[in-house]
């Protein structure tokens, strides 16, 4: 280590240093013993691993080693053989090993580790070692800057802290280098207070006759797997539907005795608790004042379970059977105790598959009445899966009218059944009144076919649909087998009945078309249907008539498309949607041939016939007009700059991560938000743009240079501001355009001051000269 | 007799004119078309404002000591599995499945300037001698800082899922813990935007705990972490008595941030583009201005050190 300092130049060391230090306290990242994590959102606050301070008495006397213990000398290497692990014997590869022999050294592949450089910033040169075979290692500089004398070597060497001895002192370490730990915080079941009243999303509680409490149960799936985890509470006011799937080891062992599979398990012997105030004074002494009940006397309540602020779940009848593929009342009105095995059969009767909680509830006086209903099935696999729903209602008076679902208010919410009904209009004598007839339930007013296992189409009328639901495109089918012998008008029927879902209404031949069946679609989610203007009519566009036959062959149209239109109405920032028009429109009617291949294709056989899918799909389609993006007014140059120009000085710029609004709408130029192509009559138009508004290429071909373009814009504008180039551009990427008011009237710029004299002067009113013309404007 | 230039040095020659005359009016115009025509070169070649820049930073990342593991299982009847979680009330909601692991974590801060640099998380779970695992899912929470321009923080995850058609007996995962961004983050400021906490472990119900609740919430996040690349190696062949192994090697490597820059910045990369344009047309039109002076194009009064010599080039033409 004899060549440290010998390329060391002319330069002071004074300066060397302070260099250094300067550099290391303007780039250095960390000091060394920096390993904190504060500061910590609350929220991310890590748990500290402070002991809860004890409140022992101690009144022996105390004992504590009073021994000497090593002295840790300050900025002092404390380890000078780390490889030696073995007391009193030899460490493999430890050279520095003390009871190692030589004999031993000689069958050391190498030696460990064991001398560090304390500071490895020192001035020496690279090139002055040709190379090192010593058991010590030189650094490297290497740097610009580099110390040539420390004289603060203490930053080489850790501090030593001292000792902890009191747990006050305990804490204030441990709360200064705050970490993460394994330690978990306390169950949220035993820490929750119990308020006065239930909150929207409180758990429900329930009460045991053993004086215990707990969650009313809402079993459900986790990501784990599909299994039921029964210990999932159910919400109040929350309406719930969930489904899990029970797995039997042995369905013939475990039908009978698996309580899961019991009514009994989901009501009795519990009981809801109406107010979680119970179980805040239960067992204590002070008296609870409610904030709605006044002081409530809990003193004749000695029994936790049976006591009126409790309430039993009552059952509700009739009980439901699902059988073959239908829901239906039971031929039994008690709840069976348990469902019994047939081994003849392999089946399991009356397993319990659905469970269906209802609460009457009565504001902050909580729960009133709490009822549940349950539907049975006969199962036969060792896997079934079960449902389970709660539903909150008011306590309804006789009175009051049920209430009605909206899908939406007033415009569809996405996601929500779309309303569908029948035109009727009833005369009584004196007045005749128009309504629709909401003929089914809520969702399944405008469905699609749904297929079953197999495939195939079921147009049964208790056959469940598939809900047509806001704003979701969606496909279904169902397989339609197809014999040679067929009647092609049947067949058809057969599809349009599959697509349609209600009685087709009979063609007329003569005028070759199908009688009105007076379906409507509400335009609202909360269409009134008494108010039947607010109901658009269905067409079906293309629906097949009797001339499905060609040849021998059926030239069928095998589904429709349902093509829902809907605009956004309203406020920008709070878009109604509306639906404007609903058709179906059928397949382009196709030939169904019969198509065989392979061996079996002989005449005669059962396989001599052909499946064809039958589609229908639903797609929804936005005409709303896109908003625009209008610049401000800001800045008033009479050039025209870019959008971006000013940049740094807008808040885009200082503001990256907040959300950028759609579109700013100035409220004096409210109406300027859509493009309104036909206003800007002396715009000369790219011809690139004009193709993209529908112009045709070849009118473009024909087209004088100085014809206007505005001239070739097609009328209907609204397809102008359909463009669809211009609606997928987002927001920051709309080209900026400084529209024109649209009722304000513009002078064709080619008419000049003289021009306008000349007309002034032929229209005769009164004659002057040009100048006295000029004075006058 | 031979001569020498034995020095030299500029004249000034000053050109007056009145205020509305042609000179005036051409000298405006110079004026304008020097120091408009650059800005607007500079601006129309794209990239005059710097909108978003980047620099390299190593995260500060804790590992949270909070995670959720699934094991699948194969069985007879299908399929089931083994869940632990650091949350109470997961392992409560699927007390059936439960099994206690042995966890080990370390972190390492390998170059010691005060930010670990990789986790190394070994868990150990206790298997019955029927059990087949063939798959993990392991979800770990980190929180995560980045400090050198906005001071961000966030709980981040990183998602570890494998499953294989052959039951295994260890899973062993080598990754690096990356930063995705989807937008900008800032230049300076406090942004906590995305530290709260993605598993609100004060609620009961199962729909807080799910992964894909978790995931929904995480993916709407414009900041997130990701595995990048992770390296697995599954061990087939448990034996009966032996526990089933993960363990994992998380490298919290430094990162390229982009954020959007500051105003000052914004401007010092705007003036230099535009200075560097401006230089050229300052010295055209310098030449342009002389050129009209000196030959008199616009008539001026020349006032001069030397009246005798208008008209004679000097150095600066």
């Amino acid at each position: 280590m004899a060549a440290i300092g010998v390329n060391m130049s002319k330069r002071s060391f004074v300066l060397t240093l302070t260099i250094y230090c300067l550099f290391q306290t303007t780039f250095g990242q960390v000091g060394l013993n920096d390993t904190t994590l504060a500061p910590i959102d609350n929220t991310t606050e890590a748990l500290t691993t402070t002991p809860r301070p004890t409140t022992t008495t101690v009144t022996t006397t105390t004992i504590a080693p009073s021994g000497s213990g090593s002295n840790i000398p300050d900025s002092t290497d404390v380890s000078l053989c780390p490889c030696d692990l073995t007391g009193n014997g030899c460490d493999v590869n430890c050279c520095c090993d003390p009871d190692c022999s030589d004999a031993d050294k000689l069958v050391f592949s190498e030696c460990l580790l064991n001398q560090y450089t304390f500071d490895d910033k020192l001035c020496f040169d690279r090139d002055v070692f040709f190379s090192e075979n010593g058991p010590a290692r030189s650094g490297d500089s290497g740097n610009l800057f580099c110390v040539y004398f420390d004289n603060e070597e203490e930053r080489n060497y850790y501090n030593n802290p001292s000792l902890i001895t009191t747990e006050a002192e305990f804490s204030s370490y441990s709360a200064k280098t705050r970490t993460f730990s394994f330690q978990s915080p306390a169950d949220p079941l035993t820490v929750s207070s119990f308020e006065p009243y239930y909150k929207s999303g409180d758990p429900i509680y329930t009460v045991f006759p053993n004086g215990y409490f707990s969650y009313l149960g809402l079993p459900t799936s986790m990501t784990a797997s599909s299994a039921c985890a029964d210990s999932n509470p159910t919400a109040f006011y929350i309406d719930q539907s969930t489904a899990c799937g029970r797995f039997l080891d042995n369905l013939a062992n475990d039908c009978g005795t698996a309580n899961f599979l019991r009514a009994s398990t989901y009501f009795q012997d519990l009981r809801i608790v109406k107010d979680p105030f119970l179980l805040q004074v239960f067992n204590s002494t002070t008296t609870l004042v409610n904030p709605l009940l006044g002081p409530v006397d809990l003193t004749e309540v000695t029994d936790l379970y049976n006591n009126t602020y409790t309430a039993a779940l009552q059952l509700e009848l009739p009980l439901l059977c699902h059988i073959n593929g239908i829901t239906g009342s039971c031929s039994f009105t008690d709840v069976p105790t348990s469902p019994t095995y047939s081994s003849t059969t392999g089946t399991c009767t009356n397993a319990l598959i659905g469970v269906h909680y209802r609460f009457e509830t009565n504001g902050a006086f909580g729960i009133d009445q709490a009822y549940v209903r349950f539907t049975f099935s006969d199962i036969t696999s060792s896997s079934v899966t079960q449902t389970f729903s709660t539903s909150f209602s008011l306590i309804v008076s006789a009175s009051s009218a049920e209430p009605v679902l909206r899908s939406g208010n007033p415009g569809y919410d996405f996601g929500q059944p779309i309303l569908a009904g029948v035109f009727n209009i009833t005369n009584d004598g004196s007045s005749t009144v128009e309504e629709i007839l909401l003929v089914q339930e809520r969702g399944q007013q405008l469905a699609l076919i749904r297929p079953s296992a197999s495939g195939d189409c079921n147009t049964a009328d208790s056959q469940p649909r598939e809900p047509v639901l806001f704003g979701q495109d969606m496909r279904t089918g169902c397989l339609l087998t197809v014999n040679e012998q067929d009647n092609c008008l049947r067949l058809q029927q057969t599809i349009m009945s599959a697509v349609e879902g209600y009685a087709i209404p009979i063609y007329d031949p003569n005028f070759a078309v199908y009688p009105k069946n007076y379906r409507y679609v509400g335009m609202f989610g909360n269409s009134d249907n008494r108010k039947t203007g607010d109901w658009v009519e269905i067409f079906f566009k293309g629906r097949p008539g009797n001339d499905v036959f060609q040849g021998s062959e059926c030239k069928l149209s095998l589904g429709a498309n349902i093509q829902i239109l809907y605009a956004n109405i309203g406020a920008l920032a709070n878009p109604q949607a509306k639906i404007i028009g609903v058709s179906y429109v059928y397949d382009a009617p196709q030939t169904i041939r019969y198509q065989c291949t392979g061996a079996l294709c002989q005449p005669g056989q059962a396989s001599l016939s052909r499946t064809v899918e039958v589609s229908t799909s639903v797609t929804f389609i936005d005409l709303s007009d896109p908003p625009v993006g209008v610049e401000g007014q800001y800045p008033t140059v009479p050039i025209r700059l870019p959008y971006d120009f000013f940049y740094p000085f807008t808040d885009a710029a200082s503001k990256q991560h907040a959300p950028s609004l759609l579109a700013w709408v100035d409220k004096e130029f409210g109406e300027e938000q859509y493009y309104r192509m036909r206003t800007r009559s002396n715009v000369p138009y790219k011809f690139k743009n004009l193709t993209d508004v529908g112009v045709d290429q070849s009118t473009l071909a024909q087209m004088s240079p100085h014809q206007s373009a505005s001239e070739l814009i097609p009328d209907n504008a609204n397809e102008v501001s359909q463009c669809p180039s211009q609606r997928q551009l987002p927001y920051n990427r709309m080209p900026k355009r400084r529209e024109h008011a649209p009722l304000r009237r513009y002078l064709p710029s080619e008419l000049g001051l003289p021009e306008m004299y000349e007309r002034f002067v032929d229209t005769g009113k009164m004659k002057m000269s040009y100048n006295t013309y000029l004075q006058g404007i | 007799m031979a001569m020498f230039e034995v020095f030299s040095h500029p004249e000034l020659r000053r050109y007056k004119t009145s205020v509305v005359s042609k000179a005036s009016i051409l000298m405006l115009a110079i004026l304008a078309l020097t120091f408009i025509p650059p800005l607007l070169v500079v601006y129309r070649s794209y990239g005059f404002w710097l909108r978003e820049a980047s620099y390299r930073e190593q995260p500060k990342v804790a590992f949270k000591k909070e995670f959720i593991m699934v094991l699948d299982l194969q069985n007879s009847a299908g399929g089931d599995s083994i869940v632990y979680s650091t949350f109470q009330q997961y392992n409560n909601l699927l007390q059936s499945k439960l099994r206690i692991p042995i966890i080990k974590a370390r972190e390492d801060d390998l170059n010691h300037d005060g930010k670990y640099d990789r986790l190394d998380l070994n868990i150990e779970v206790p298997m019955l001698a029927t059990d087949q695992v063939v798959g993990v899912k392991l979800l770990l929470f980190f929180y995560y800082r980045l400090r050198r321009f906005s001071q961000f923080h966030m709980e981040s995850l990183a998602y570890i899922e494998h499953s294989s058609g052959v039951s295994g007996s260890s899973l062993q995962v080598f990754s690096d813990l990356s930063l995705q961004q989807k937008q900008l983050l800032g230049h300076k400021g406090t942004d906590r935007r995305y530290n709260g906490s993605l598993v609100n472990e004060t609620q009961v119900y199962a729909d807080v705990y799910s992964m894909s609740t978790i995931f929904r919430k995480y993916s709407e996040r414009n900041v997130t972490t990701y595995l990048q690349d992770p390296l697995k190696v599954w061990s087939t062949g448990r034996a009966a008595d032996a526990p089933f192994r993960i363990s994992t090697l998380i490298n919290y490597p430094e990162q390229q941030v982009f954020y959007a820059p500051g105003f000052w910045y914004l401007i010092k990369w705007g003036w230099i583009q535009y200075a560097s344009v401006l230089l050229i047309f300052l010295y055209i039109f310098n030449k342009v201005k002389v050129f009209v002076f000196q030959h008199q194009i616009v008539a001026t009064v020349v006032a001069g050190p030397s009246q005798t010599h208008v008209g004679i080039k000097d150095k600066f033409s």
